[in-house]
């Protein structure tokens, strides 16, 4: 079996929890989303969570990459 | 008519997940400002670490919203329904019917309450049924008056009315015809649904128009009157005697099969 440094095992940690995270919250987004109608702020929200919630992970995983090449000099 | 909580309700929720989202910016930038390195694994555990607690912070704001918004009671011409929301997937729906009501009582309880203008409605049900909470709602007073209007509309039988008309029908020839009468309830039960389904779609109309819950109420007690006659077949009159010395398994299969049936 490979022998996982820290990194990795850090990295798949916060694979698990972005799984659980999305998990957790589609299905609320969904029914949000399939009981608000147009205009109102159900849809507001449900986009505003969803574009801060990608901004984070992208942001996270920009860093990450960061870390891993700035890591490699 | 759909009832949400005040959105006073909400605000514990939005502090919580703003103070959260607000440590986090502090916290994050005072990293960036100290010039921490972001390289290895403390850096990749800051990293892992700020935005578990971004997204954390995120969900709580959800979980809130969700709890909030999805959180409803709807007011019919016949019942009320309450859809209580407990977290992001669990829920629970009670109706109880409006001559099951014995008492409204409104609750204002605190400072926010009476400035604000919102409270709890409680309603005290017949029997050993739970009693109807209404949790932090807006305009409880109006509310309250508007459920006890109902109450008394529904309790007083109007000639010219067809929802009483068909009610008397049910009560009556589910007495006549044992075993059959569930099947005949149902019928007019549906008819009863159908407009209370139209009314919630009515009422939704008014409410996607951004209208508050005192205009909402301003709004059902005007179109009350307003409300044309539905659209179903009338229920014509017929004798009770008549149909107790008629074959009662006849009878019964007639209603069945949808037909007519005259009551004096």
């Amino acid at each position: 079996m490979t022998n996982l440094n820290t990194n990795q095992i850090l990295l798949i940690f916060y694979s698990v929890i972005l799984i659980a995270f999305f998990g957790a919250s589609f299905f609320p987004i969904y029914d949000l989303w399939r009981f608000g109608h147009r205009g109102d702020r159900t849809r507001i929200v449900t986009i505003i969570y969803v574009m801060l919630s990608l901004a984070v992970i992208a942001i996270s995983f920009f860093l990450i990459i960061t870390n891993q090449l700035l890591s490699q000099i | 008519m759909i009832i949400r909580k005040h959105w006073f309700a909400y605000v514990p929720f939005f502090t919580a997940a703003l103070a959260l989202a607000g440590g986090w910016v502090i916290v994050m930038s005072i990293i960036i400002a100290n010039n921490v390195s972001l390289v290895g694994t403390v850096g990749m555990l800051i990293i892992l670490g700020s935005s578990i607690y971004g997204l954390f912070s995120l969900y709580l704001f959800l979980y809130g919203f969700v709890d909030y918004y999805l959180d409803t009671y709807i007011i019919t011409d016949q019942r009320i329904i309450d859809i209580a929301q407990n977290g992001l997937f669990s829920r629970k729906v009670s109706e109880l019917y409006l001559n099951q009501i014995q008492d409204v009582s409104t609750d204002v309880s605190n400072v926010f309450g009476t400035m604000l203008h919102f409270g709890d409605i409680i309603i005290q049900t017949a029997g050993e049924r739970t009693n109807f909470l209404f949790n932090t709602i807006g305009h409880p007073y109006r509310i309250s008056k508007l459920i006890t209007d109902l109450q008394e509309k529904y309790n007083q039988p109007d000639k010219g009315d067809d929802s009483s008309t068909a009610k008397k029908a049910s009560r009556r020839t589910s007495g006549n015809i044992n075993g059959r009468s569930i099947s005949n309830l149902k019928k007019v039960d549906e008819i009863e649904l159908d407009k209370a389904d139209q009314r919630l779609i009515d009422c939704q109309n008014i409410e996607n128009l951004g209208m508050s819950a005192g205009q909402i109420y301003d709004q059902v007690k005007t179109t009350k009157t307003e409300v044309p006659p539905v659209k179903k077949k009338p229920a014509v009159v017929k004798s009770i005697k008549k149909e107790e010395e008629e074959d009662s398994t006849d009878n019964s299969r007639t209603l069945l099969e949808g037909k007519e049936v005259k009551i004096k």
